[in-house]
């Protein structure tokens, strides 16, 4: 248990986050990313809350995670995702325990298919629209899609969906992916009876475009109301900011409040007067981060607490402020604060 | 058995060896669970190599590492009076006035000392792109021609910071590849020009400079940050394995 420092999680934002995104992509479905530690909220408190919600989807990076939802009592109603292969791993216990499967390339849908599971294993094949990281790309797409059918035929996989997503580069050019998209999903829906789960957007996309929504979208960001920043803030987009973290000054120096919290624990180092906290609903100026402890350049009480960043509803600092003075993004600090620091859910 | 996409590897033997060389006096720094490698682990080597007394920034760190097992004398840097008993009853003290724990000649992040980690991620796919393609989020990386780029499989989620896009180089294959495009929660992309290199093989980001790879100091430099902080927070995905 830290005392001197901490996160509160705030699960009735979670709820409220929830329903906005669920209503502003529907009639969409939203797939919730709880990756990395529910991008370093604390996966349970957040999972519980969804599936109390009624989230059918879940999106979980890689299968160990996936199989640890299901072990926790995921039901197997609820769609679980995994999407980073292990090279060669075996998918066995994925296709027993219900989690279906993001393929990208030829060899990981060999490796599925090796599996040794009674039900074909469930896939969603990813193009890459443009994006450049993983997904067939467009001229290796029929060939893929051929042998994703051959195995269907035999039984050993079924084909569940057809997924990409975008970079976001400008509007026209995931206008081109999205085009891109379509033609890729025409390719495998071509003759097939049963409809396919088609997914592209993740958390901006959903909410800026209509188009780019298809039958589910992939939202994390947007559930820990993180916002994209450079100036979009969470409340302009009806978001709540969940996590809030917080340090108590443990002593005085110079004028200068410690609190004992620093890069190690994963904040960004930075200059002198970058960012601001805030005390008592007050900004307060952060005059530098060390190794092992912040420091503020306020007069402050012993024991008193400071929030880096919370919610702006409240006074406090924000994290969109910290991303965009930074020059980063709000996921990369929420995700990097070190899980020695408790997380401290609201209920 | 498949092998960890991400490690992080620990050279016990030479974290022995600059636990040896370093003074004794003054206590072993295991903050930050050991900054990353594990305080237990750096606990038991600094005890085995004559460290009286271990050290932790943070009553709250210090307590933690308590709890996780951590034995014998243990100080910190600072302890608010109102949690003074809290700190008796765990046996936790004041740092000695005048010392300072041992960190940098210890886990290797002054290159005076013999580097103890290697950080290391499977490569998860190979494609082939065209001149002018983008990669990665907002397009930062467009290649000026084509070539081969591989997708390795670890982010800013695992510790990465997301400004090595563009601008660290990881070993891989006996080379150096840059980093292109941004770095994402669990991947980035490295270019390979003409070459190409076999899924599963492994990208180092900093390990051993004598074999090329580039030194965890590099890493840092590169990157504008301590090496402590580098290998502080390395994720709990980040496999620790021990060589």
């Amino acid at each position: 248990m830290s005392a001197d420092r901490w996160i509160d999680v705030d699960l009735d934002a979670v709820r409220h986050n929830i329903r906005v995104v669920r209503t502003t992509i529907a009639p969409a479905s939203l797939m919730l990313v709880v990756k990395d530690d529910a991008y370093g909220h604390g996966l349970w408190p957040v999972v519980r809350t969804a599936l109390a919600e009624g989230v059918e989807a879940i999106g979980s990076l890689d299968v160990e995670s996936a199989l640890r939802l299901r072990d926790g009592g995921v039901p197997n109603s609820v769609l679980i995702f995994a999407w980073q292969l292990v090279p060669g791993a075996s998918a066995t216990e994925a296709v027993d325990r219900h989690v279906d499967l993001g393929v990208s390339s030829d060899a990981e849908l060999r490796t599925i298919a090796a599996h040794e599971a009674r039900t074909p294993a469930r896939i969603h094949l990813k193009i890459d629209t443009g994006l450049g990281r993983n997904g067939a790309r467009v001229e290796d797409w029929p060939a893929l899609v051929r042998a994703a059918r051959r195995l269907e035929d035999e039984g050993i996989v079924q084909i569940v969906g057809v997924w990409t997503h975008i970079a976001e580069a400008s509007y026209g050019e995931d206008s081109d992916s999205i085009a891109a998209f379509h033609t890729a999903i025409d390719l495998v829906q071509t003759g097939r009876a049963r409809p396919l789960l088609r997914h592209l957007a993740a958390s901006a996309a959903s909410f800026a475009r209509a188009d780019s929504r298809f039958d589910l979208a992939r939202v994390g960001a947007f559930v820990y109301g993180i916002a994209p920043g450079d100036g979009i803030s969470p409340e302009s987009l009806g978001l709540k900011p969940v996590m809030a973290l917080r340090a108590r000054v443990i002593g005085v120096e110079d004028g200068q409040a410690i609190l004992p919290i620093g890069t190690v624990d994963g904040l960004p180092s930075i200059g002198a007067g970058t960012l601001m906290a805030s005390a008592s609903g007050a900004p307060v100026s952060v005059a530098g981060i060390e190794l092992s402890r912040t420091l503020i350049d306020a007069e402050l009480e012993l024991g008193e607490t400071v929030t880096l960043f919370g919610d702006a509803a409240r006074g406090e600092a924000t994290l969109q402020r910290w991303a965009d003075a930074l020059e980063t993004i709000g996921e990369e600090l929420a995700v990097r604060i070190s899980p020695r620091i408790d997380r401290r859910p609201s209920e | 058995v498949a092998a960890p996409l991400r490690t992080a590897r620990i050279d016990a033997a030479a974290l022995a060896r600059n636990a040896a060389s370093s003074g004794h006096r003054a206590p072993a720094d295991i903050s930050a669970d050991g900054f990353g490698l594990g305080g237990t682990l750096v606990a038991r080597i600094a005890h085995d190599a004559g460290f009286a007394t271990l050290h932790a920034d943070g009553l709250d760190e210090a307590l933690r590492l308590r709890a996780t097992g951590v034995t014998g004398a243990l100080s910190t840097d600072l302890i608010p009076s109102w949690r003074a008993t809290e700190a008796r009853d765990a046996s936790i003290t004041l740092l000695e006035p005048g010392l300072r724990a041992v960190r940098d000649p210890l886990y290797g992040f002054d290159s005076a000392a013999e580097s103890v980690l290697r950080l290391s991620a499977q490569v998860l796919s190979v494609k082939s792109i065209a001149s002018g393609d983008g990669v990665s989020y907002g397009y930062t990386f467009r290649a000026t021609r084509a070539g081969r780029t591989a997708l390795v499989a670890i982010g800013y989620g695992d510790g990465v910071h997301r400004r090595a896009g563009n601008r660290s180089s990881v070993h891989l294959a006996g080379a150096p590849r840059p980093i292109i495009g941004r770095v994402a929660m669990n991947v980035f992309v490295v270019w390979l020009g003409d070459d190409s290199v076999a899924i599963g093989d492994e990208a180092v980001l900093f390990g051993d400079a004598r074999v090329g790879e580039p030194s965890l100091q590099e890493w840092a430099e590169v990157i504008g940050e301590h090496p402590a902080t580098v290998t502080s927070i390395l994720g709990p995905r980040v496999i620790r394995s021990l060589r």
